[in-house]
């Protein structure tokens, strides 16, 4: 007669029997990222948008990371002397502007723009997600909302999330070099990181000067001493996710029994 | 890229020395070819040798390419008959919102 183990969890342990004898125990935490390994996660994407480096879902909420290659772009910049900070006043000029990798960590819940959002720089590329990110040196990217380095989407807020993933990405993408920079940070949220890392080297100290650097060498970003913001993708990604779908937790046979519950009972 | 290439293939040549054939960079990483920006798109291509007229032609519909887009070369205006050269950068930029909350 061929070996039966028995399984039985017994509150926070997990018990392989043979009869009445315990062969093993193992807590149950370790027992279900063991079954997580073994067990095929799918994705809502079957094609993963490019620039997409980290993936991650939890509940009705995904967590990504996109990473942007240095790159010089014409964006928009709130001009000298205009005449308001942001709106229909405000008025603009156009910038030819060098950056360095550029991170972007976003959560969508239910396939939109949940609020959770950041934007980080980086001089080499992403080779784990546990590597520090920099500071920007951005309008409308601001400490708030329990984030160092929220990134202002406001505008395309509802507009996501009928798109397929592809489209979410190139929509984030494209308004953070399209849509234009401006002082609204400074008032909403009451600084800006552009405001912040103006003294860091004479080369970003005016939109003049970093113009003029980009110009005579459009990778002079990846020699910037950014300041180092003390976190990693990973944490960061990790930190938002937690922010919008609480990790349930599975400590216990009640914690297990709950969730088999809620997936329902053969 | 093949559809790249098949759109270029239907593209009547213009007269004189012809556009070459667009083809990817990673294909031949020594060659810098011409960066192409629109909307979330950055990559470089080999399109150096086209106008940047045919370089819109043949982008258009690959990179899904709007109407009406305004043409950079180097981050200044772009006359439609500029011919790219290796290293230059050419954007499609429109006239976009800005960031920030509405008034």
């Amino acid at each position: 007669m061929s070996f039966e183990p028995e399984i039985r969890i017994v509150g926070e342990r997990v018990k392989v029997l043979e009869g009445r004898k315990t062969l093993f125990e193992s807590k149950l935490p370790q027992v279900m990222k063991a079954i997580g390994r073994v067990t095929d996660r799918t994705t809502s994407s079957d094609i993963l948008p490019e620039g997409i480096r980290l993936w991650r879902e939890r509940g009705n909420a995904i967590a990504v990371g996109i990473e942007l290659r240095p790159q010089r772009r014409t964006v928009r910049w709130l001009a000298e002397g205009s005449g308001a900070s942001y709106g229909r006043r405000a008025r603009y000029e156009d910038r030819f502007l060098a950056f360095p990798y550029i991170v972007l960590l976003i959560v969508f819940r239910d396939g939109e723009l949940c609020g959770f959002q950041q934007l980080y720089y980086r001089t080499a590329p992403l080779r784990s997600g546990h590597e520090d990110l920099l500071l920007p040196n951005l309008y409308n990217v601001a400490q708030g909302y329990r984030q160092r380095c929220w990134l202002c989407l406001q505008m395309l807020e509802d507009k996501v999330r009928a798109l397929p993933w592809p489209g979410k990405i190139d929509a984030v993408v494209d308004h953070v070099f399209s849509a234009a920079f401006n002082r609204s940070s400074e008032e909403h949220e009451g600084n800006s990181w552009w405001g912040s890392m103006r003294g860091l080297d004479p080369r970003v100290s005016s939109v003049e000067a970093w113009e003029r650097a980009s110009r005579e060498n459009g990778l002079f970003p990846l020699e910037i001493p950014w300041k180092r913001a003390g976190t990693t993708a990973t944490q960061e990604l990790n930190h938002m996710l937690g922010l919008v779908v609480a990790l349930p937790r599975l400590r216990h046979a009640r914690d297990l029994m709950a969730l088999m519950a809620g997936a329902g009972k053969c | 890229m093949q559809k790249l290439r098949r759109l270029q293939q239907e593209e009547p040549a213009p007269a004189g020395p012809g556009p070459q054939e667009p083809r990817s960079a990673s294909a031949s990483p020594v060659t810098p070819g011409v960066t192409f920006v629109w909307g979330s798109q950055c990559l470089t291509l080999e399109i150096q040798g086209m106008t940047v007229g045919d370089a819109l032609r043949a982008l258009r519909e690959p990179y899904n390419v709007a109407p009406g887009v305004n043409a950079l070369v180097n981050g200044r205006l772009a006359d439609p008959e500029h011919r790219l050269s290796e290293g230059e950068l050419l954007e499609f930029i429109r006239p976009a919102g800005e960031k920030g909350a509405s008034e």
